[in-house]
Parts: C-alpha cells; structure tokens; sequence
C-alpha cells in the first residue's frame, strides 16, 4: 500500500502541486479580500476556498487519468483496484478537506472572534459538505465511464439531490452536531460502495455509460424517479393528476436519454423495401 | 519459472473475444502471437497483465494466482500501444517513475539505449515520430528488467535499420536476462527471425502452438500445371497464394502422401518445394476463409 501510495504521488506530483497551487491563490485572494473590505470574518472561508480549488482540479486530475489511459497501466502494477481507491481519496479528497480545515481553524484561532465555537462548527460541517460532495463524486466516477458522462452525472445528481437534503436537513430541526454525525456516515457509506464496485471495473467497460452491469437499470430508474421527485418538490400550489402527468415529461425525457446511453439500443432506420 | 494461462475466456459487449484460452511461456522464451484482426491478440494482453478482468480462467506464476496477488505484478511489463499514459511524459520522468514501479530497473542500460538512439531525454513522448515512439517502448520495456515483456506490434513504424538493431537488442536482451518475451504481430517475416515458436489465435483459444521447423505437415510448393485449368483438388487441398499463368504457388495445410503422389503426376510440367515460413502456416491456418474470398472475388468478376 505504501509503495502504491509512492507510485501514485510521484506520478500524480506535478497535478497535485498545481492543484495545490489553485487552492492557496483562492485563499489569498479570499484573505486579501476580506482584509480590504475590513470584513475580517469572512476570512474564515478561506480554509474552505483552498478545500474548493484543490478539489475540483483534484477531479479534473481524475478525468485526466481516464483519458491517458493511466488508470488501465495502474492495474497492470502493484496495486489493486481497491487500494488505487483507497489511494486516489486520500490524496485527492481527505489530504486538501484536512488540510483546508486546518488551515480554516488556525485562522480562527489568530483572529479569536467572538463566536469561535459556532464558527468552528460551521467550517467542520461545511468542510464534511465538502467530503460528502467528495464521496458522491467517488462512486459516480467510479460507476460511470466516459469522463463527459461522469460530469454530467455528477451535475444532475447534485442538482436533484438539493431539495431532498434540504428536506431531510430541516428534520434535524438545523441542529449541527447530528446533521455532521449524519454527513459524516452517509459519506462513509458512499466511499464503502465505491471502494467495493471499484474492485469490479474492468478495463474495456470505460466506453459504457454505467460500468456494472447489474446498475443499469437502477440509473436509469434513479434518473426517471429523482426528476420526477424534483418536479413535484419544486411545483407550486395543489398537486392534481395534470400537475402530475406534466411533471412526468423531463423524467421521461432524461430517462429515456439515459436508457438509450446506458444501452445502446439498435435503431435501425431504413427506407428500403 | 513458468507462467501459466488456464482456460482463460473474456466476453466484452456479450461477445466472446477469448474462449479457453491455454498456453505456457516458459523462461527465456521468444513467443510470436499472430491472428488475424480482431481476433483478440490485445484482449487477451491486457487480460493478462491485468487490464481486464477475466470472466474465467486463471493466470499462474510461482503457483500463485498473478491476477490477485499483486506483488508479481512487477514481474511482467506492458503498455498498451499505441494509446498509453508514458506519451505525456518525457523520459527522464518516466525513468523516475519507473524506478518506483520495477525494482529491477535498469538505469544505467535504459540511459544508455536512449543515448544510442538519439532519443531527447527531456521531450515528452508524443512528440516522438511513430518510430522513435516504437523504440522506445521497446527500451523502456526491456530496463524495467522484469522477467515476463509483452510487446504488442513492436516492429510496427521502424524503418529497416532499426527494426535489426530492435531485433538484435530484443535477442540480446533475452539471451543476457532470460527474459520470456511474448509478441503480437502481423509481420510474420519478421517474426520468423525473432521466435522460438508461434500462438496461432484463432476461433476465440489458442488453435495451433507451431515452431517452423516442427511443421512437417505444413508444405509450401511452386508448380505448373500442364493443362488448360487448374487441377480441382489443388484448390481443394491447398491454399493458393500466387498464379501467374500456369505457375501457381501453393501451401498445403496438411500434407498427405496421396497428396504427393498427385503432384508427381502427368498434370504437373514442374514442382518445387519452397522453405515455409510463419506467414505460409498462418494462411494455410486460414485456408478456407481465403477459399470463400477466393471464391467471392472470383464471382464478382
């Protein structure tokens, strides 16, 4: 796992610097703001801005290693599927949230404000928002192959899970020990899934839209039910059979979008006798 | 030491690519692999380097399963061609790399060899010429020392010079290390001066194992036919790989002594046997598809 873990650093150097680089640019730029407005509280998103930066060219790194090709030559080494998981969300999640936390929590700590406690509690919850956003992202990549359907499907679950964690975060009556407690497991969960499925991706499924066989349904079913949810979550006023019909036409449409992706089917067109 | 494929199947999109596919590659071996297009030569690479995950079968080294047990995975060296992560990195970096991942590396020789071919140490791959791209997987491949090199169409954009020193270097590389090389191409003249014996891939598993010399059963002749067509069981027996006028030349997939007998016949004004080589075995492997070709071609006339 050590040597893996060498490996995938030396390779990954250069891409993590610069990832790194990005992260503390948007942190002197939030610091350097906040300073100018005299507004020194919101210097306490800066850990969070480097977590933001570093993150995204972090997964952007990711794609990288698909369209190169290295993650096929990564099987062919000494490490297993499951350990270059194990590997990729430390280095490429848990390294910048903890990293970006610290860096939030010691700033706090030098401009000692008033409420730091609360402060506190918000930069750990939104830094764990972070590595729930992380995990979703880390089963996505895994399940889906090609890179422009991972970004896609990484846009759409996040626009369609808005709503439902709003709902359920409110059930907690906003209290934040138990929501993170909550954040924290729900993402352990999504990892424990990607780590298993990872084991399972062979090389030649990186042209299919879903990677396991047997979840190609449950997407196409998860993209019909989780619009449809979100149109009648987001539909204002009494919910009648029309309302109900009408928000049935996206579902419909990005299914079956989703079906024809997932599946292929055979469309033969013809004007032959 | 042995490394032992058994059995080994792989379906991609619902089709069989591999069915049952067994052979051995013993130490210091030279192996061709040949097969004709999409017949599954870079499938069943990238299915025992690991790339690929089997549906069923099992690779064995040291009588240890080499798909699970991850720290033989030093042992064996393969890079897809012609798409591979090394054309975005330069050789230095890749030496670095590389040093990691094979503890055998051999620094010293992989420096020496880029030297020797003029190769720029500090350009990124891709933008090597094909040629140059080709020399040095086959470099970089050979210095990460590990006992198993599979090379797939390695001789493919070398121009002639460099194909023999290529061919040398691989030979010399084999002899010194004992090295088990196992190579993918359909330059079968080439290969004829490079292996020990052929993997004939056909029909999904592996359906010949052949050294040249072994094929006594394999026979290639020029003759001319004395009357105005071309005696019926030839075409029946044999492959016909060129005709001019009444000269055909011809390879017999399986020999017969009534065979013989035939051609020492009035029918024929003259006949020769010719040395057999790789490609002769391989289109005597594939008689009957060119038969129906022939035969498509001929009605299309």
């Amino acid at each position: 796992m050590k040597q893996a873990m060498k490996l995938y650093a030396l390779i990954k150097k250069d891409q993590l610097i610069l990832a790194f680089i990005l992260g503390v640019v948007l942190m002197g730029l939030e610091v350097g703001t906040s300073l100018w407005q005299n507004k020194v509280s919101y210097i306490v998103n800066s850990g969070l801005l480097l977590i933001g930066g570093w993150l995204l060219v972090g997964f952007i790194s990711l794609l990288m290693d698909q369209s190169r090709r290295l993650d096929i030559w990564l099987y062919t080494q000494k490490i297993s599927r499951g350990q270059l998981f194990i590997i990729r969300v430390l280095l490429m999640v848990v390294v910048p949230i903890v990293t970006g936390f610290a860096v939030n929590t010691l700033i706090l700590l030098a401009i000692q404000p008033a409420d730091l406690r609360n402060l506190m509690l918000t930069s750990a919850n939104l830094a764990l928002g972070y590595f729930f956003i992380a995990s979703l992202t880390a089963v996505i990549y895994t399940i889906i192959g090609p890179n422009w359907m991972k970004v896609a499907g990484l846009f759409f679950t996040l626009a369609v899970l808005v709503q439902p964690l709003e709902t359920i975060a409110s059930l907690w009556h906003n209290d934040l020990l138990p929501d993170m407690v909550v954040t924290l497991l729900t993402s352990m969960v999504l990892l424990s899934i990607g780590y298993s499925l990872s084991k399972k991706i062979s090389a030649e499924t990186t042209d299919e839209a879903v990677r396991v066989r047997y979840l190609r349904w449950p997407v196409v079913i998860f993209v019909f039910v989780a619009t449809n949810l979100t149109s009648l979550a987001n539909h204002v006023g009494q919910v009648d059979i029309k309302v109900v019909v009408s928000t049935m036409i996206v579902p419909i449409i990005l299914s079956g979008l989703t079906f024809f992706f997932v599946f292929r089917p055979k469309i033969k067109l013809t004007w032959d006798k | 030491m042995t490394l032992v494929i058994e059995n080994i199947s792989k379906k991609i999109q619902q089709q069989d690519v591999l069915k049952n596919v067994s052979f051995e590659l013993n130490t210091g071996e030279i192996v061709g692999l040949v097969g004709r297009n999409g017949s599954g030569k870079t499938t069943l690479f990238d299915t025992i380097a690991g790339e690929l995950l089997p549906d069923f079968g099992r690779i064995g080294l040291d009588g240890l399963d080499y798909i699970k047990t991850i720290r033989l995975h030093e042992q064996l060296f393969y890079v897809d061609m012609p798409e591979n992560w090394l054309r975005y990195y330069s050789p230095r970096k890749i030496k670095a790399i590389l040093k990691l991942a094979y503890p055998n590396f051999d620094e010293q020789w992989y420096d020496a060899e880029i030297k020797r071919f003029g190769l720029n140490n500090s350009k990124r791959i891709r933008t090597y010429s094909k040629g140059m791209r080709a020399l040095f997987m086959i470099i970089v491949s050979f210095a990460s020392r590990a006992q198993y090199v599979f090379l797939d169409e390695p001789l493919d954009g070398l121009d002639v010079l460099i194909r023999d020193q290529v061919k040398q270097l691989i030979v010399n590389q084999v002899t010194s290390h004992q090295t088990t090389v196992l190579i993918a191409s359909h330059n079968l003249v080439d290969l004829d001066t490079l292996v020990d014996r052929v993997l004939l891939l056909k029909n999904h598993t592996i359906d010949r194992t052949f050294a040249i010399e072994e094929n006594k059963n394999i026979r290639k002749y020029q003759l001319a036919y004395s009357g105005e067509v071309l005696p019926t069981f030839l075409r029946d027996s044999g492959t016909i790989i060129a005709q001019t006028g009444h000269v055909v030349t011809i390879v017999f997939n399986d020999f017969t002594e009534a065979l013989g007998i035939k051609l020492a016949g009035q029918d024929f004004k003259f006949i020769e046997e010719l040395p057999i080589g790789s490609e002769d075995v391989f289109r005597a492997s594939f008689a009957e598809e060119a038969h129906v070709w022939q035969q498509e071609l001929e009605g299309t006339k």
